[in-house]
């Protein structure tokens, strides 16, 4: 019985990594680029002319914390794919 | 008038499309010689040696969902196209992948569009759509990105290599969205492989060390690195901390376009492959064909979504490593 719940428990745990990974990241990711798309849009509308600016360097910034969460699911995937 | 100007337009591409027709016709005729034999380079892609190998005719309803998602993605999976391998022989150095064939595909169209850009300011008159919609182009990607981050001065040089390297990755990032027949005309997204992008970074890293040794020195460059006016006690810890952090820039630069890559086409193939697993769950009945029409509307809203993503991954790319290499040559602490 043990043995048998050993063998089912012990293929598991890659697959329970690379969701928390992916997941834990996806939470990061989404309040990185939450604060970034707010503070954008806050300082388009305080100034319109300065839009273009402001939206070029906030898509530079959400790329680069993108980024870090898609190392997250690339180290997921290699979990899960070994 | 203007039906002339359209002819005069479509005949200039003719050329293009006729050698991209050959391209990918003999391509994919090298391709199908060895699907069968073709050795595979990494774990992940074993499931595609199953899928073209001995179950290359198993019937879709006896699949399980990962042999759908390796059937759905195979096509993306790097395996040597040229010349033909057998089982259990290791790829030799010149050996031809499909990544590679997709890549010069992309060289080879951007080259093609690039000349008829050029010439069309030796041509008198008026130039045609495209050459005018790449000349707006390339002078935003001069203007944009390279001028207001380098200065005009500095700028200047780098210019056509940022260029090529924003058609390139784009080109290739395009490619990738055209959707595959199996078997017959499977456009590989190269960049959706680390495989290519790691040499695009490590180019964009090379132009660092060089460019950034040229202007200060060697030994001004390693010393620029570390900030001024630091305590002594801190100076081996910041060595290592500079150190890694000039490794990593490349490396996330890599990362992020084959991840963004590899997720958006993954994306895809797993709200295609919904469809094939409902028609497995319901065992082929009529309800299996009711399930397809919200997976194939959520595939294309994310088509639409990657068909953005591939350009801003490109300009991405690209003004990551414009500023990169900025703060190599000038470095500023």
């Amino acid at each position: 019985m043990f043995a048998l719940l050993q063998e089912h428990v012990a293929n598991v745990g890659p697959g329970i990594g690379a969701g928390l990974a992916a997941g834990l990241a996806a939470i990061g990711a989404g309040i990185g680029i939450g604060q970034i798309g707010g503070a954008a849009g806050e300082g388009i509308a305080r100034q319109p002319e300065a839009a273009d600016l402001i939206k070029g360097n906030a898509i530079l910034l959400a790329a680069l914390v993108e980024g870090v969460a898609l190392f997250a699911a690339v180290v997921g995937l290699l979990l899960y794919l070994k | 008038m203007i039906r002339i100007e359209r002819m005069r337009a479509l005949r200039s591409l003719l050329p293009v499309l006729g050698l991209w027709l050959a391209l990918v016709l003999g391509g994919s005729a090298c391709a199908q010689g060895d699907h069968g034999t073709a050795t595979k380079p990494d774990a992940a892609a074993a499931t595609q040696g199953d899928e073209h190998g001995a179950q290359a005719h198993k019937s879709t309803l006896e699949m399980t969902p990962a042999e759908v998602l390796g059937a759905m993605h195979a096509h993306s999976v790097p395996h040597p196209v040229w010349p033909a391998h057998q089982h259990g022989e290791a790829p030799a150095w010149y050996t031809f992948y499909n990544v590679n064939q997709w890549q010069w595909i992309s060289i080879v169209i951007v080259l093609l569009i690039m000349v008829n850009v050029a010439s069309s300011f030796a041509r008198p008159g008026k130039p045609g759509w495209i050459a005018q919609v790449f000349r707006g182009w390339c002078r935003w990607i001069r203007d944009e990105m390279v001028y207001s981050v380098m200065g005009k001065e500095h700028g200047r040089p780098f210019v056509p290599f940022f260029l090529f390297l924003f058609f390139f990755v784009t080109g290739q990032n395009v490619i990738g969205m055209i959707p595959s027949v199996h078997g017959a005309f499977e456009p590989t997204t190269a960049t959706g492989t680390p495989y290519v992008t790691a040499p695009m970074a490590l180019v964009t890293f090379a132009m660092m060390l060089g460019f950034g040794m040229r202007q200060n020195g060697v030994l001004g460059f390693w010393k620029g690195l570390l900030p001024h006016g630091l305590p002594v006690a801190l100076i081996p810890l910041m060595i290592v901390v500079e150190l890694i952090g000039l490794v990593v820039k490349p490396f996330a630069l890599c990362v992020r376009l084959f991840a963004n890559m590899l997720a958006g086409h993954l994306v895809i193939a797993s709200v295609i492959g919904l469809i094939f697993v409902f028609t497995i769950m319901f065992k082929g009945s009529a309800l299996s064909y009711v399930t397809a029409v919200p997976a194939l509307g959520m595939a294309a809203f994310i088509f639409i979504i990657e068909s953005f993503i591939v350009l801003l991954q490109a300009y991405v790319f690209t003004y990551l490593s414009i500023i990169f290499l900025h703060q190599a040559i000038h470095q500023e602490h």
